[in-house]
């Protein structure tokens, strides 16, 4: 499996050019006025609000599901959403479908965030060490982001299972690898703009040591594109680790995940529409918060971009 | 279910007005008179019958070429499929079995026009079994291993005779080979030195009903009707085979009309399909069986009580109904009714959850145990292992699955199982009974054979080794039973169900006959 | 121009040497092996070790591995060890359908992508803007595999305007027009992805570009709306929208997975990942080189227009 559609989303590098919406002015005084700045995006503050509600829900599954996930009634196999005692219908097994969605977000929502963290964080510190650093770094760091690009994530996956076992973390691994070089890339350009603002040489010119300046000017102007890409990432990683699962290596049956939900569903689509589309309509929701989140986001680290 | 949307009549013209402008050739769903398409869920990987090992190669394979001894796959209703004279005319098997005299068909010609004889034959057997012959292809003496390692000798007469020593005795020599991985079918010599053995791949050349026309590997491999054919002719022009991996995609492909044949459609499909007119078939003596290995170097499965209990614990009844949806039947032993020596009145434990769970107390473990089952990934969703879980944690027996990518279950299944695991699972068999010699034999042992769970029994042993020396069908056949009793006694299996082999047709065919087998004889088919 | 040019293709070599050992390491790391896929259950060990033999796979990994480079410096890309037929003729007709399918899906998503986001960011946090980055967004977060089925549903088996699978009518003619009909669907479920980000991009760079100081000065001299936007925005926001347009086409010539499967598209992402299910190291090799390949390409091609957009960003 390649990585998904917008796993690509980065920056080229090799020129220098804005990334995703502006790194900016980057000054780290301000703080109580962003966060006031981020309640006041309403769309940001529901997406927020709303991933809370998600994890909160999925973190407190064993006491919300009214059934046992694995638990099935043979004689209800896709029973329809409104049936007694199974509020959104059950699934091919007789499973109830309600508590496969709670539990099933312990693992996508895992599978979602654990690599684009990871990764990010990975790809951040390539960035800033390939950007700043230049010369024979630069060329090393980013050629060994273009071997990795070229991993097929399913071979990847395949390898670390067999040494591992196949479970939640051989998708997390092989996810987080895969995604590295696009953080990097990405992580790398903005830091080559922000490096060349006038700010960072009124900086340099006032006594900031090579640290200080890293930390303190630099990585602030390279957070913003860095979230809204990170935050665009989650939902897509949620339906590429369940294709990992369903092919024998991640989550183990009968535990579920929304993406095989999708996935196992989507073949009696028209006989069962509630099996797929359910957990679909999760993964859409969960997605778009995330977007909407990292925009927020932004918005509050970068006062230009702030409304008018 | 299956209820298509009607579409009002006044937007229908609209529609084919609107189509007319976008496609004024014929509609979509036109069809050449007299061609099948196929769809198959997985792409063949060659088409050399010589150095291929999947059924799904066979499917095309048995359409072009014919062995000297040939299975017939027109009867539906048989146990087994009939051995029928292939490109041999007849064949005489010496009273000591040893030495197999075939008279081969005369007039026969391959699909490049040269003619069938002993040379051809001579150069065939030379191709995957004599290593000092400049024509000995080592690849197709891999995968045709099965047949070729009893062969001690093999000599043409005359022209049209040609005769084979074996090693030892073995009679089910014959259809071993039309079961092994690479099948001895009769490839035409002069494409082997046009084209070179690894040219046969692309350049398939037989004497089979159809002919090769081309093949765009992931897309299409197509044939037509061979005209010259010395039996009877086959009655479609074209056989259009097309790799589906996706079942949804094939169930669409189907309803479509871009297809008019599926293989393993989804079993929660098939109602619905059968309702919008598109016509089942399956198999009753379908030669394999879905069955799971029990780890005998397990403490807990040690004591024959515990194994006992768990095929007791397990509803096979449940699972054929519910999830096989009648294309399914429960099975009891590891003779499948593919098989000449299938015991039907057999049924070793009835599902009894309660005497299950008493069994688990008196072999010592009144509160159950944990116990780790590896299976494969497969595409359905572990529905059937996702209900054994459920039954046997209804008997206090907690099941962990573990499920691995198909080439990597491959390797932990006939590696055998370590020591931590306790059970797996495969579907597989033969039309042979010959095929219990494999999977349940000391000296089959994984890694060497495919007795993944270690099973041992001297006596079963003894009985299967004296079953293939004998050449009475009928004592082989008590021998074949009297084994599976004791093995099912020893209750080292338990076996699940037989799969039905449930294909979906469309109602424009006719003629399609669902064999004992795993591939099929396509040219008694029709399509309007 | 031409230094920085060379400096880059040069930079290919070490990275598709890097790749191919990787991916030779890793093919040897999974568990199993082409025999096995091959032989199919029957085979015993014994004769797994055989045909291991036969096809050279008992020697050590950097054997192989040297034999194999060694094939490649002639030109030869070796013989797929499933099939028996040589790597390149599986790969280019892929490649081709791969390539067919990527430039119908960028098209689309360009124009989806340029429209939507530029209409977005003239209006910002407008409905019109919420709208639209709302509704891409929706349909690039839908799992693809579902949607696509969603699309054939209702287009293919509903309304029985287009068909479910394949590139052609296998009983039919074919023809343009015939592919034309099969690339419809697999190619909107394809596109809306990047669509998706495309949108964000463009909006987010063309707003950047709005905001800056010389923008801000041609406004305040009178400059119209249109030549403001032509000379001034849309010509500083171009390298960015360039450079992930680049990153889009670079993924979707790697083959787009999901929508092969459900549409039957043969093209290079469900090659890839048979032959790494079936281990056959040749195909899994030559294939990984050739998506590498063309991602670097792509990117140096980006990199040439963005110098040529924008002298200031020709690498010093």
């Amino acid at each position: 499996m390649v990585p998904p559609d917008t796993a690509h989303a980065g920056v080229g590098e090799g020129e220098r050019s804005d990334g995703v919406g502006a790194p900016a002015i980057p000054p780290a005084s301000g703080r109580r006025w962003r966060i006031a700045a981020f309640a006041r995006d309403r769309a940001a503050f529901a997406a927020a609000l709303f991933l809370v509600l998600v994890a909160g829900a999925a973190l407190l599954a064993p006491l919300l599901s009214p059934y046992d996930p694995a638990a099935a009634d043979n004689l209800l196999r896709y029973a329809p959403p409104g049936t007694a005692g199974h509020l959104l219908g059950t699934d091919a097994q007789g499973r109830d479908m309600l508590s496969r969605l709670l539990w099933g977000g312990r693992v996508s929502l895992v599978v979602g965030i654990v690599p684009v963290m990871v990764a990010s964080a990975t790809g951040l510190a390539l960035g800033l060490l390939a950007g700043t650093a230049g010369g024979w770094t630069d060329q090393v760091i980013m050629r060994l982001l273009d071997v990795v690009f070229a991993f097929p994530m399913v071979l990847l996956a395949i390898a670390i299972a067999g040494v591992l076992r196949p479970g939640v973390w051989t998708e997390v691994i092989s996810i987080t690898v895969v995604l590295i070089p696009y953080v990097g890339r990405l992580a790398r350009t903005a830091t080559l703009l922000v490096a060349s603002m006038p700010f960072i040489e009124a900086a340099r010119a006032a006594g900031a040591t090579r640290t200080a300046l890293l930390l303190r000017y630099v990585t602030p102007g390279v957070l913003p594109p860095l979230l809204v890409y990170a935050t665009t990432l989650v939902g897509l990683m949620i339906v590429v680790g369940s294709g990992l699962s369903f092919l024998g290596l991640g989550v183990q049956p009968p535990a579920s995940d929304w993406g095989a939900m999708v996935s196992e569903g989507r073949i009696v689509l028209r006989r069962a529409p509630h099996a797929t589309v359910l957990p679909g309509i999760v993964i859409v929701a969960v997605s778009l918060a995330f977007s909407f989140l990292g925009d927020g986001l932004r918005d509050a680290l970068d006062p230009r971009s702030r409304r008018r | 279910m299956g209820h298509r949307m009607a579409v009002p009549l006044l937007i229908r013209v609209a529609i084919g007005a609107a189509l007319a402008i976008i496609q004024p050739t014929a509609t979509p769903q036109a069809q050449a008179a007299g061609t099948l398409i196929w769809g198959m869920p997985s792409e063949t990987d060659t088409m050399d019958p010589h150095a291929t090992g999947g059924w799904t190669t066979y499917q095309i394979t048995y359409q072009i070429f014919e062995g000297l001894a040939k299975e017939d796959l027109t009867k539906g209703d048989v146990p087994t499929p009939p051995l029928v004279p292939g490109l041999a005319a007849s064949w005489e098997i010496s009273p000591d079995g040893l030495q197999y005299t075939f008279k081969l068909r005369p007039g026969v010609t391959f699909h490049d026009g040269t003619p069938f004889d002993a040379a051809a034959v001579k150069f065939n057997f030379e191709r995957f079994w004599d290593k000092s012959s400049p024509n000995y292809y080592p690849k197709a003496a891999s995968f045709v291993v099965a047949y070729a390692k009893w062969i001690k000798g093999m000599e043409v007469l005359d022209p049209m005779t040609v005769r084979v020593i074996l090693t030892a005795p073995n009679y089910e020599w014959l259809r071993q080979g039309l079961q092994s991985y690479g099948q001895p079918l009769m490839v035409s010599p002069a494409a082997v030195k046009a084209y070179g053995n690894e040219g046969i791949a692309l350049h398939p050349i037989g004497t089979g009903p159809f002919r090769f026309v081309e093949r765009q590997q992931g897309v299409r491999t197509v044939l037509e009707r061979n005209p010259d054919y010395w039996g009877r002719k086959a009655q479609l022009d074209r056989v259009i085979f097309r790799p589906l991996q996706d079942p949804a995609t094939r169930v669409n492909a189907l309803s479509n009309g871009e297809v008019q044949m599926i293989s393993t459609p989804p079993w929660d499909e098939i109602q619905g399909l059968v309702d919008d007119g598109f016509k089942l078939s399956t198999n009753p003596n379908v030669p394999y069986i879905n069955y799971l290995y029990l780890n005998m170097k397990q403490d807990v499965f040690k004591d024959v009580r515990v194994r006992r209990a768990v095929n007791m614990a397990i509803d096979r009844e449940g699972i054929a109904r519910e999830i096989y949806r009648k294309t399914g039947r429960p099975e009891f032993g590891l003779l499948s009714p593919g098989t000449d020596a299938y015991d039907p009145g057999f049924r070793s434990y009835k599902y009894d959850p309660d005497a299950a769970k008493k069994l688990f107390a008196e072999a010592g473990y009144p509160n159950g145990f944990k116990v780790v089952f590896e299976i494969p990934q497969v595409g359905t969703g572990e529905l059937v292992e996702s209900w054994i879980q459920r039954d046997l944690k209804k008997v206090g027996i907690d099941v962990e699955l573990r499920k691995f990518e198909w080439v990597t279950y491959m390797g932990r299944w006939a590696g055998g199982m370590g020591q931590d695991i306790g059970m797996n699972e495969i579907g597989w068999g033969m039309s042979t009974p010959a095929w219990i010699n494999i999977v349940a034999r000391c000296d089959t042992m994984a890694p060497d054979g495919q007795n993944s769970g270690y099973y041992c029994n001297k006596e079963v042993d003894a009985l299967l080794s004296q079953a293939l020396t004998t050449r009475d069908p009928a004592a082989a056949k008590a021998l074949y039973q009297k084994a599976n009793r004791i093995i099912m006694d020893d209750a080292a299996y338990v076996p699940i169900v037989d799969d039905l082999q449930p294909i979906m047709l469309s109602p424009k065919v006719h003629g399609f006959v669902n064999p004992p087998e795993d591939w099929f004889d396509l040219s008694t088919v029709s399509v309007d | 121009m031409r230094g920085f040019l060379l400096r880059r293709l040069a930079a290919l070599v070490p990275v598709l040497i890097g790749v191919s050992v990787v991916i030779f390491l890793l093919m040897h790391l999974a568990p199993g092996d082409v025999t096995t896929t091959l032989l199919g259950p029957q085979a015993t060990e014994a004769d797994r070790v055989a045909l291991r033999r036969t096809l050279g796979l008992d020697q050590p990994v950097p054997a192989q591995y040297a034999r194999w480079v060694a094939r490649i410096a002639e030109g030869d890309l070796g013989t797929s060890v499933a099939t028996s037929r040589p790597v390149a003729a599986l790969i280019v007709p892929r490649f081709l359908n791969t390539a067919l399918l990527a430039a119908a899906s960028l098209a689309l998503a360009m124009a989806i992508g340029y429209g939507a986001g530029l209409l977005a960011a003239l209006r910002p946090r407008s409905v019109l803007d919420r709208v639209l980055t709302g509704v891409t967004l929706l349909f690039g977060s839908t799992p693809p595999f579902w949607l696509g089925l969603v699309l054939v549903l209702f287009f293919a088996l509903r309304l029985r305007w287009l068909p479910v699978s394949g590139m052609t009518d296998m009983a039919g003619e074919g023809g343009v027009l015939d592919v034309a009909r099969h690339l419809v669907l697999p190619t909107v479920t394809t596109a809306l992805g990047p669509a998706a980000i495309i949108t964000r991009l463009v909006r987010s760079s063309v707003l950047e570009a709005i905001g800056r100081p010389h923008v801000r000065v041609a406004r305040a001299k009178g400059l119209g709306r249109g030549a403001l936007l032509r000379r001034h925005v849309i010509l500083n926001a171009l390298p960015p929208i360039m450079t992930i347009t680049g990153l889009q086409l670079g993924y979707l010539l790697g083959g787009a997975l999901f929508s092969e499967v459900v549409f039957a598209w043969p093209g290079l992402g469900s090659l890839l990942y048979d032959s790494i299910t079936a281990r056959d190291t040749p195909v899994v090799q030559a294939t990984t080189l050739l998506i590498a390949l063309l991602f670097v390409l792509v990117n140096v091609l980006v990199d040439l227009v963005n110098a040529a957009l924008d002298p200031r960003l020709k690498e010093s």
